[in-house]
């Protein structure tokens, strides 16, 4: 049998070594064979011919052969690629971008959001701004000079800017072009629209920017049938005596006139109108080095609204009237911004990783190293404060501490020293993202560092659906679960001051283990405290959640014992881990399978794998020593 | 996949042996590969404990791997690659989180396109340069546009040099005896069509498609 299987994988060894279809006993691999293979494995590439032939003339690849080829740039490149693998270096399915916050050029060259809070702000989604009238220079023209009042108010009392014209909105008007009229004075002085229609006149701007009057009435389907006139018979508003549920009882004619609903500092469109405010000049935004335009509300810079005080930094700043995308538009993307900024937060862990590799260090520093790096669109992240509400990243570092590279230089990498809570990879917005819950995270870091995976045991037993203890909140307790959970959910308290769906860090001083007023919020009803409570816990399903009320949700269900574990971070995880020796052994097991191409067998792993975690854990955890170990071993150097 | 492929080239290679080697007598015991001076030893388990085997699966090239094969072998890329990396098995990391190394179907259509894109854009080139520069017929000497008349020396050597960088291993004898004959037949046809590109690089196709190439 033995024989057999020597001569199988010596036929299969020998069909890719194309010599005669022989069953014959292994033999090493002729050198161009082995320096193909070891190219391919270290540097990513077939050897050169002229490689071939220097290795030919010498007859063996060295062990300083190999070394050499470890100092080559593209075997760092090699060991990129490995780490984007084991990290899963990719945001682009768990950032989601909706391009609301994205700041598109209008064919007059004025950068505008045109999202879904086009809505809120200018009374249709997808709206812009009027691009032909300067909002400061308001009354300088009028678009329809019977919706308007004789002047204009291009800004309130606390300089925010004010619609300075007005369409109606198809959606809820039939809008018919006045054919021979040039504009609505033109069509009411000769009659091509009645009179009584004065209001419903509406000079429109077609594709070429050109303004021509349209009558615009309410559509059949919304059902306003009835005309309420003014004193001068003219119509003001329609009107649906009976109207169904959702449909309007009355829509008034368009001025630009905004309601508040009763509150100063809310601006809200009137409906059937797209009520439009005008452009301002701006400073470079910040993907940009020249002077440009903006829509007047974009082109705000206030932290919070003047009116409520509400803030302008979180995601609310879209329908906000009075926030703006901020300071150079930081607040708001350009087109490419988002992909830039997912591409460098994908690389900065993979370069924390290289620069272990890179510089001999203890291979775990890649867990632990406080060293990172900020390329310019990073760079400028944190110090201009940008992507509100679409990114939840807490700087890793004062902002005077993170280099500043200029925005439009993303292949270059300052390194800098990220703050004491960092750890290695696993504090980075990449590992955060992308392993977006506590449990995830847990998940993430047993498969990758530990090769371990949570599942239930071969003899688990599935509790009745009948049985009480399947009402357990605690997870690990709960049966059929706390097999896996006992573990996790400790754990997963190291990444306990991390917030889940964001990469925030969720300092002490600003959220204490208690939050007092999340707890009253919680006990009086009011479960999100008006949206201040997220990271707490803010009900309650048994005795313990009752109890735990007002709590960092990471505290809900922790033992005592378990409690160091937020205040360690991910850091404290490693430490313990490093104890038991799965680091090491997985570290092995995880490149044994990158150069055989197969995992290690357990006959392998009683042969090979204390001699080799014994060696990484002596030779100070240095992984090119690894690789070198493995390429060396007798395994390697066959195919079969 | 992989291994149904090696099994088929396996068939081919038998069969285009003409003179088949003789049973050899298989030791019952692996002996062991030359190691480094004081290399400590490790030994190798037994093979049937071991699922049959002691050293590296042969495996497909991954996505990036063959990128820079064709354009270390061909000094060109193919055009498509970025656009097809996906089909072809990379991994985005964010959906698929391993590159797939399979030898499917897909990638083997799509690499047979890569190749004729890349082979015969080589050979055109090649048309024009001198013969130290050549990628596709270095050892060629005489006119790029008419190779009826190369010996059998030379293209045997050609064949040598282009097995050892597309695949990093000689042809055997046998081998180079058919792959001759093949070639003389496609020069023959590059001449009658007046499409001189056509000879060696219909040559490099049957390198680049070979599992030879895309395995190690």
């Amino acid at each position: 049998m033995r024989r057999l299987a020597l001569c199988v994988a010596t036929l299969f060894a020998t069909v890719v070594f194309a010599d005669d279809a022989v069953c014959e006993a292994a033999k090493p691999l002729p050198i161009e064979r082995r320096l193909r293979q070891l190219t391919l494995d270290l540097l990513g590439r077939p050897p050169t011919m002229a490689e071939y032939r220097f290795f030919q003339a010498k007859g063996a690849v060295a062990e300083e052969d190999i070394q050499a080829m470890m100092g080559k740039e593209e075997f760092y490149g090699k060991v990129k690629d490995y780490h984007r693998a084991l990290l899963r270096a990719n945001l682009a399915a768990s950032v989601y971008n909706n391009g609301d916050s994205r700041l598109l050029p209008s064919p007059e060259g004025v950068y505008e959001v045109r999202g879904n809070n086009a809505g809120a702000i200018r009374g249709s989604i997808g709206a812009g701004c009027d691009h032909f009238i300067v909002q400061d220079d308001c009354n300088a023209s009028k678009q329809d000079p019977s919706l308007e009042p004789a002047v204009k108010t291009c800004r309130d009392a606390k300089n925010v800017p004010l619609p300075v014209s007005v369409d109606y909105d198809t959606r809820n008007y039939t809008c018919t072009a006045i054919a021979g009229a040039t504009s609505c004075a033109d069509a009411l002085s000769t009659n091509k629209i009645e009179a009584k229609y004065e209001f419903y006149c509406d000079n429109r701007r077609n594709s070429a920017g050109a303004l021509l009057p349209f009558k615009c009435l309410p559509s059949a389907a919304v059902n306003l049938t009835t005309e309420v006139l003014d004193t001068q018979d003219r119509v003001i508003a329609f009107t649906n005596p009976t109207p169904l549920p959702g449909q309007a009882a009355r829509l008034d004619r368009c001025t630009l006139n905004m309601g508040n609903n009763g509150i100063i500092g809310k601006w809200i469109p009137q409906a059937g109108c797209i009520q439009r405010e005008g452009t301002v000049p701006v400073a470079a935004p910040y993907w940009m080095d020249s002077p440009t335009s903006m829509c007047a509300v974009e082109a705000q810079t206030r932290l919070a609204n003047p009116y409520t005080l509400e803030t302008c930094e979180t995601g609310r700043y879209l329908n906000d009237r009075s926030c703006g995308c901020g300071e150079r538009g930081r607040r708001c993307d350009e087109v490419n911004t988002h992909n830039v900024r997912m591409a460098a937060f994908a690389e900065e862990p993979i370069l924390i990783a290289d620069s272990v590799i890179r510089r001999d260090e203890d291979y775990f520093n890649i867990l632990t190293t406080r060293r990172s790096f900020v390329n310019g669109p990073l760079s400028q992240f944190y110090k201009q404060k940008q992507g509100v509400g679409l990114w939840n990243v807490t700087s890793p570092q004062s902002l005077d501490a993170i280099p500043d590279v200029p925005m439009t230089q993303t292949t270059t990498w300052a390194e800098f020293t990220r703050d004491e809570n960092a750890s290695g990879v696993l504090t980075t917005p990449l590992w955060l993202y992308r392993f977006p819950t506590q449990r995830s995270r847990v998940n993430q870091f047993w498969n990758a560092f530990m090769c371990k995976h949570f599942s239930p045991p071969a003899d688990a037993v599935v509790p009745s659906p009948e049985d009480s203890c399947n009402r357990e909140n605690n997870l690990s307790t709960r049966c059929g679960c706390s097999g896996c959970h006992a573990t996790i959910e400790p754990s997963g308290a190291h990444w306990g001051r991390y917030g889940e769906r964001n990469a925030q860090f969720l300092a002490p001083d600003a959220f204490p283990k208690l939050n007092t007023k999340c707890r009253d919020c919680a006990l009086a009803g009011n479960t999100t405290c008006d949206g201040e409570c997220g990271n707490y816990v803010m009900q309650a399903f048994d005795g313990e959640g009752a109890s735990s009320l007002g709590l960092l949700r990471t505290f809900l269900y922790r033992t005592p014992e378990e409690e160091p574990n937020v205040a360690g971070g991910p850091k404290l995880l490693v430490e313990r881990i490093m104890q038991t020796g799965d680091l090491e052994h997985c570290a092995v097991r995880n490149m044994w399978n990158e150069l055989l191409g197969r995992p290690m067998t357990s006959v392998e792993e009683g042969l090979y794998m204390s001699t080799l975690a014994d060696e990484f854990a002596a030779n100070g955890h240095n992984m090119k020593g690894l690789m070198l170990r493995i390429i060396s071993t007798d395994a390697y150097r066959r195919i079969d | 996949m992989l291994r149904t492929i090696l099994a088929a080239s396996l068939a081919i290679l038998c069969a285009c042996s003409s003179k088949p080697a003789a049973p050899v007598e298989v030791p019952a015991e692996l002996a062991p590969v030359q190691l480094p001076a004081n290399h400590p030893l490790m030994m190798l388990p037994d093979p049937d404990l071991n699922g049959g085997h002691v050293g590296r699966a042969p495996r497909r090239i991954t996505v990036n791997q063959l990128k820079q094969s064709i354009i270390t072998t061909t000094g060109r890329q193919w055009t498509q690659i970025d656009n097809l990396a996906a089909s072809l098995g990379k991994a985005d990391y964010a959906v698929t989180v391993s590159d797939s190394t399979e030898a499917n179907l897909v990638f083997a259509k799509f690499l047979d396109d890569g190749a004729r894109e890349v082979c015969l854009n080589a050979a055109g080139d090649d048309i024009t340069r001198a013969q130290a520069d050549r990628v596709l017929s270095p050892e060629i000497p005489g006119d790029a546009r008419d190779f009826t008349g190369a010996t059998d020396e030379a293209i045997a050597k050609n064949l040598t040099t282009l097995s050892i960088r597309f695949w990093g291993q000689a042809m055997n004898p046998d081998e180079i005896k058919t792959w001759t004959t093949t070639f003389k037949t496609i020069a023959a046809r590059a001449k009658t069509t007046n499409l001189p590109k056509q000879a060696w690089g219909a040559m490099c196709v049957a390198f680049m498609t070979d599992p030879r190439f895309i395995t190690y």
